[in-house]
């Protein structure tokens, strides 16, 4: 009997291999180059590429432009033209850094990279000729650098000090922002946006905050601008809520989001909050403790009786008392937004807390709810603006299954503008982005020296406006540089992707790091995931979770967080 | 012959005691193979289908097995360009790789063990006490420090290299030979002793076929997890992708067609396969069954 | 001087082994030297050094050690972990270990299917932890509460969403994938027992349950406590599983110091952050002052209070 199972079980396995070898054909179909051979005829430039999120579809791109553009040009003896030699892979930075100066990669794109651990680990070459080189050989207007489209904040921290020098070992790449994801066609179709000047009373029902008809005039937005692309959207934390109790009072689930990684997400959409509720130069100080331009902390403040009150003094923060800096005002009112939020099951799905409901499983109801005639609509997702690639798969099943109008390019998404916490808030019309994905771009420190020059036309070539405007048509995302698409230029995205380009043209951006040695030497204390613990019955590192599991207000976590801090600050000083 | 008559000696009735622990053994059976079975049927699911159905029967049976095989490769850069390698040869790599380490690594603590456990010298005692700290101490950032001995021994993206790195005598087998030579009757040795037996010859000819039984199953639990293992192949074989790399490569691949849980599980059963097919072919062999009595005479 | 008149005096029986014992242990010993010391010095001098990044200065210091030791005795988060390590050692070993055993004697009575019970048994071991956590999680949180409203109309959590059946939920898992090795020791153990104690003992009318407790558990008692002394080592170093279950994320309620240091060492080492390796090389250095003397302690124990042989 025994023998049986045993040879229908081999039978099985033979039968599996057979079937699969069957249909086998050599090469995957995604990556045109994915058999690419090394070309001897030709100069070989080897480039890394992290296969993250953002693929590499882009860097075929510049790959394919820049064989064309430099076919004729000789680089070795015997040779013409260059090939741009691409390996995709996904390593951790960690073995990455280990085998950087034996890998035959000279140019490297990668993510949650830390440029001064790895200018520490030795393995950065200087760019500074690339990065202060005049880019219009390939095409910007006379006197753009790379250097020119960098922050202030980043040329502080990329441009490193020798010798009364600046020099550069490592670019900015790709953003990285979360947030909330609105459904548009669904706004649109069903009227969630507010509308301008209501005319209500106490006993008004909440449908006569919205619009009736598509031509009611809409609020101004979170912007406190008319004819802006956000009118009608919820420009205070109360609104949005009240935005939620709309859409549910009509049987809809107003939020989605992940359960596996509820903790990321939320963190990552309280950041965001944040940000924007303090803007670049407070929420700079988290970063630079009191080394930057700005040192004066303006809101900080404690919790009496289970409300914020701000104090009366604003506080100069230094490396010794930054500690203070955890008492900002905008964390208080994040956190109390994501309890409201996490707290309230008729404001999202009922897996958000599920640990078997993947961020692929959001993405796929957000996409699919109210087309599958079984699930009803959702109206936002909380995720980050990489979402529409990684969603790609979706998009195209159900363009198969349910038509074009289906695509990606035919559906509207938007990235939401976030409400601000009060009116006051709205009045200052400001908006600022968090992007936390730390991407570099660099060159290995041992590169011969012939083949220098070439990498840093190289990246040149990839830094100039037109390839920054080709990876955002491509990604549907922005680069982390400062540059600006023309209209006809957007039209070629996505609805979404223009959302996000729109909403970076007209935001300050916080890109969390700083020269600080205190900052440097800890790095994963200044993660978005470090950057919220707070000292409870235990340690927390999430508010999302101790709100949801242990039922920890916004009040309680926030005073916790001050007092972790202050024990941990101890540490990291000492 | 002497193996039948001490079978049918231990057999024994069944009692309360023995009935009640069948039933535990029947439960234990039905919990594994509920969710196994489940993990089968979903890899026969689409996407869409599993999105709504979680319990059910597939509405449509699909056969995603030939897209996750056709997607079980991984290409790696040699000097010559790209190769890409299928699910045959990283089948071979992590064989070479599981087998190799698996019987150094049950080799060295097995000797080491005999050393300690019948020499009694000092120096055993701190053997003993080194196995013993290093399976708590946890070390923090050594494998820069690793890799650059791995590379200047020229062990570095070699499997043999592999088997010599991976042939310490640290952890928990150690113990368990070490208890079984402690247990050992001295009257074996002695005798052999007597007889004119050298050390290497009483160590080869009686002591490790005595152990032999051991020596088998800790072997077979350490190439399971050789051939689980894809950290390891990841960082110190670069150019030799087992199947366990192949299958987290595959896992954490951007394409999110791969990432949905009816491919996830058939990634699953697919990686299972080999190994459940080699496991109850040579289970016998594997599990020890072959009851090694005392040396007669 | 004694030393050498000791060593004169030595038989040559007493030289031989000796030789013998130094040829055999040169290549152990050297690997060891070579691939753990060699490799883990560094990580030890880690734990006294504090390292500037911008400058790359070197500084020695005892701070790790002394920030170490308040950490692990005074800060909130420590306790919490002290006591779900200390629980989940103590389950594994009240519920896990006994249910091995007794297994095992199933097993090796050669009652009806032992065979294909220790087939099975040892099911989880070979599949790959990434596979076996990927198909039980989805199944606790996804196919049972679908189940249960399926079967019986009630709609309930997922069970490890459901902070009241988590830990339980986890601690079931542990159990119940680990039989494989402990099975398969025991019942090798309980095989190489002699038949001829056996048959008297069945003689004497012992079986079942006396057999068991009589007979049978007395001569496994050495590869038993070889279990439980390295399973001591487990409350400082178990993660039971929550990294793959959760990655970096784990539920506060359910971490044990294990999965914390392991979490934190992944966390710095994804920075690949060398100046952030020393606060965690002195927290593994300080437990492991614990564990070793801990492990010794119940070895000690175990050998003088456990059932005698030979």
């Amino acid at each position: 009997m025994k023998k049986k199972i045993m040879t229908v079980f081999l039978a099985c396995a033979m039968g599996f291999t057979a079937a699969a070898c069957s249909t086998r054909n050599p090469g995957s179909s995604e990556d045109p180059f994915a058999n690419e051979q090394i070309d001897q005829s030709r100069t070989q430039l080897y480039v890394y590429n992290f296969n993250g999120g953002y693929g590499a579809d882009w860097l075929n791109s510049v790959k394919i432009r820049y064989e064309e553009l430099h076919k004729d040009d000789v680089y070795e003896e015997g040779k013409k033209g260059i090939q741009i030699y691409v390996t995709n892979k996904k390593e951790s930075i960690e073995t990455l850094t280990n085998s950087i100066l034996d890998n035959r990669e000279e140019v490297y794109f990668t993510e949650y990279a830390y440029y001064y651990t790895l200018k520490a680990a030795g393995v950065l070459g200087d760019i500074t000729e690339a990065v202060t080189a005049d880019l219009s050989a390939y095409g910007d207007e006379a006197g753009s650098t790379i250097e020119s489209k960098l922050t202030q904040e980043q040329k502080n921290y990329y441009g490193l000090k020798e010798n009364g020098e600046t020099h550069y070992y490592a670019l900015p790449h790709y953003s990285g922002y979360s947030g909330l994801i609105y459904n548009v066609d669904l706004f649109e179709d069903r009227g969630y946006y507010f509308v301008d000047n209501p005319v209500v009373n106490e006993n008004s029902p909440i449908e006569d905050y919205f619009i009736y008809n598509d031509d009611d005039k809409r609020s101004a937005g979170p912007d406190g601008e008319y004819n802006t692309s956000d009118d009608g959207l919820p420009s205070t934390y109360e609104e949005f809520f009240m935005l939620c109790e709309y859409i549910q009072s009509g049987g809809e689930t107003p939020v989605v989001w992940t359960g596996a990684n509820y903790k990321d997400y939320l963190n990552n959409l309280l950041q965001a909050l944040v940000a924007d509720y303090e803007g670049l130069d407070q929420m700079m100080l988290n970063y630079t403790l009191g080394t930057g331009d700005v040192t004066t902390a303006t809101d900080l403040g404690t919790v009496v009786n289970g409300e914020f009150v701000e104090d009366a003094e604003d506080t100069v923060i230094t490396t010794s008392n930054a500690a203070e800096i955890f008492r900002q005002a905008g964390k208080y009112y994040g956190l109390e937004f994501l309890e409201t939020l996490a707290d309230t099951d008729r404001y999202h799905n009922s897996l958000a807390f599920n640990s078997g409901y993947s961020h692929m499983n959001a993405q796929e109801d957000f996409l699919y709810a109210g087309h599958d005639t079984v699930t009803a609509p959702i109206a936002m997702l909380c995720d980050g603006i990489w979402w529409e690639s990684e969603a790609t798969t979706t998009f195209n099943e159900m363009t198969d299954s349910q038509g074009q109008s289906f695509s990606k390019m035919n559906r509207k998404f938007a990235f939401m503008p976030l409400p601000k916490a009060s009116e006051e808030k709205v009045a200052e019309k400001s908006s600022t982005l968090f992007d936390h994905i730390y991407s570099l771009c660099f060159m290995k420190a041992n590169v011969e020296d012939w083949k220098k020059p070439i990498v840093y036309d190289f990246i040149k070539f990839v830094n100039s406006d037109a390839s920054l405007v080709d990876f955002t048509q491509i990604t549907n995302t922005p680069k982390a540089l400062e540059y600006t698409m023309k209209e006809e230029e957007m039209s070629k995205m996505s609805y979404f992707g223009r959302s996000v380009m729109e909403l970076k043209q007209k935001s300050e951006i916080v890109y969390p790091y700083s020269t600080n040695s205190v900052y440097v030497n800890s790095q994963s204390r200044f993660g978005t995931h470090s950057m919220y613990y707070s000292k409870l019955t235990s340690n927390y590192q999430f508010a999302a979770e101790a709100m949801h599991d242990a039922g920890v207000s916004a009040a309680q976590y926030f005073s916790g967080m001050y007092q972790y801090y202050l024990e941990d600050w101890r540490t990291i000083l000492q | 012959m002497t193996n039948n008559k001490i079978r049918k000696s231990s057999r024994s009735r069944f009692t309360v005691f023995t009935a009640v622990l069948l039933a535990f053994l029947i439960v234990y059976v039905i919990s594994l193979f509920i969710p196994l079975l489940w993990a089968l049927m979903t890899s026969f699911k689409a996407q869409t289908d599993f999105r709504l159905n979680i319990i059910g029967l597939p509405k449509e049976w699909v056969w995603n097995y030939s897209f996750v095989f056709d997607r079980f490769k991984v290409d790696v850069t040699t000097p010559e360009g790209r190769k890409i390698v299928g699910m045959g040869m990283m089948f071979l790599y992590s064989f070479a790789y599981a087998l190799g380490c698996s019987f150094f690594n049950t080799l060295t603590p097995c000797i080491t063990s005999y050393l300690c456990a019948r020499f009694p010298f000092r120096f055993s005692k701190a053997v003993y006490t080194a196995v013993i700290v290093t399976m708590i101490l946890p070390i923090v950032g050594s494998l820069p420090a690793e890799i650059r001995m791995a590379r200047f021994f020229g062990l570095y993206d070699q499997i043999w290299g592999l088997w010599v790195m991976k042939a310490n005598f640290l952890g928990m087998y150690f113990l368990v030979f070490y208890g079984m030579f402690r247990q050992m009757p001295m009257a074996y040795t002695e005798a052999a002793k007597i007889d004119g037996a050298g050390n290497l010859s009483i160590l080869l000819i009686i002591v490790l076929p005595l152990v032999k039984n051991t020596f088998f199953t800790v072997m077979l639990i350490n190439f399971i997890g050789f051939w689980n293992d894809y950290q390891i192949p990841l960082i110190y074989l670069p150019s030799y992708p087992t199947i366990a790399y192949g299958m987290y490569y595959m896992a954490y691949t951007t394409e999110n067609t791969l990432s949905t849980v009816p491919m996830r599980m058939t990634g699953a059963m697919l990686m299972l396969l080999p190994i459940l097919v080699l496991f109850l072919a040579f289970h016998k062999r594997l599990l020890g069954n072959l009851t090694v009595g005392g040396i007669k005479g | 001087m004694a030393e050498s008149v000791k060593r004169s005096k030595m038989s040559g029986e007493k030289r031989k082994d000796l030789l013998f014992y130094i040829l055999m242990m040169i290549f152990p010993i050297g690997q060891f030297s070579i691939f753990y010391i060699g490799v883990n010095f560094n990580s030890f001098l880690l734990s006294f050094q504090k390292i500037d990044l911008l400058s790359g200065n070197i500084t020695w210091t005892f701070d790790n050690i002394s920030n170490a030791f308040e950490d692990l005795t005074s800060s909130a988060s420590m306790l919490p972990l002290l006591k779900t390590s200390v629980l989940s050692y103590l389950l594994l070993l009240v519920i896990g270990t006994p249910l091995g055993v007794l297994f095992s004697f199933y097993i090796y009575k050669k009652l009806p299917f032992s065979n294909g019970f220790r087939v099975i048994l040892f099911l989880p071991s070979i599949i790959s932890a990434i596979v076996m956590v990927t198909i039980f999680q989805f199944f606790v949180e996804r196919a049972i509460p679908a189940f249960a409203l399926k079967l019986f109309d009630v709609q309930i959590r997922g069970l490890m969403e459901n902070i009241g059946t988590r830990y339980a939920t986890i601690m079931f898992y542990n159990i119940w994938v680990g039989f494989g090795t402990g099975v398969l020791m025991y019942s090798n153990g309980m095989s190489g027992i002699s038949p001829d104690i056996v048959e008297s003992a069945h003689l004497d009318g012992a079986e079942g349950i006396r057999e068991f407790w009589y007979i049978t558990l007395p001569l496994i008692y050495p590869t038993l406590s070889t279990f439980l002394i390295t399973g001591v080592a487990g409350i400082f170093t178990n993660q039971i599983n929550l990294y793959s279950f959760y990655g970096a994320a784990a539920p506060v309620g359910v971490q044990t110091y294990g999965y914390y240091l392991y979490m934190q060492t992944q966390l710095v080492q994804s920075m690949s952050s060398e100046a952030e390796y020393p606060p965690l090389a002195a927290m593994g250095l300080l437990m492991t002052y614990v564990a070793v003397p801990l492990t010794m302690l119940v070895k000690w124990a175990l050998e003088k209070y456990g059932p005698q042989q030979e």
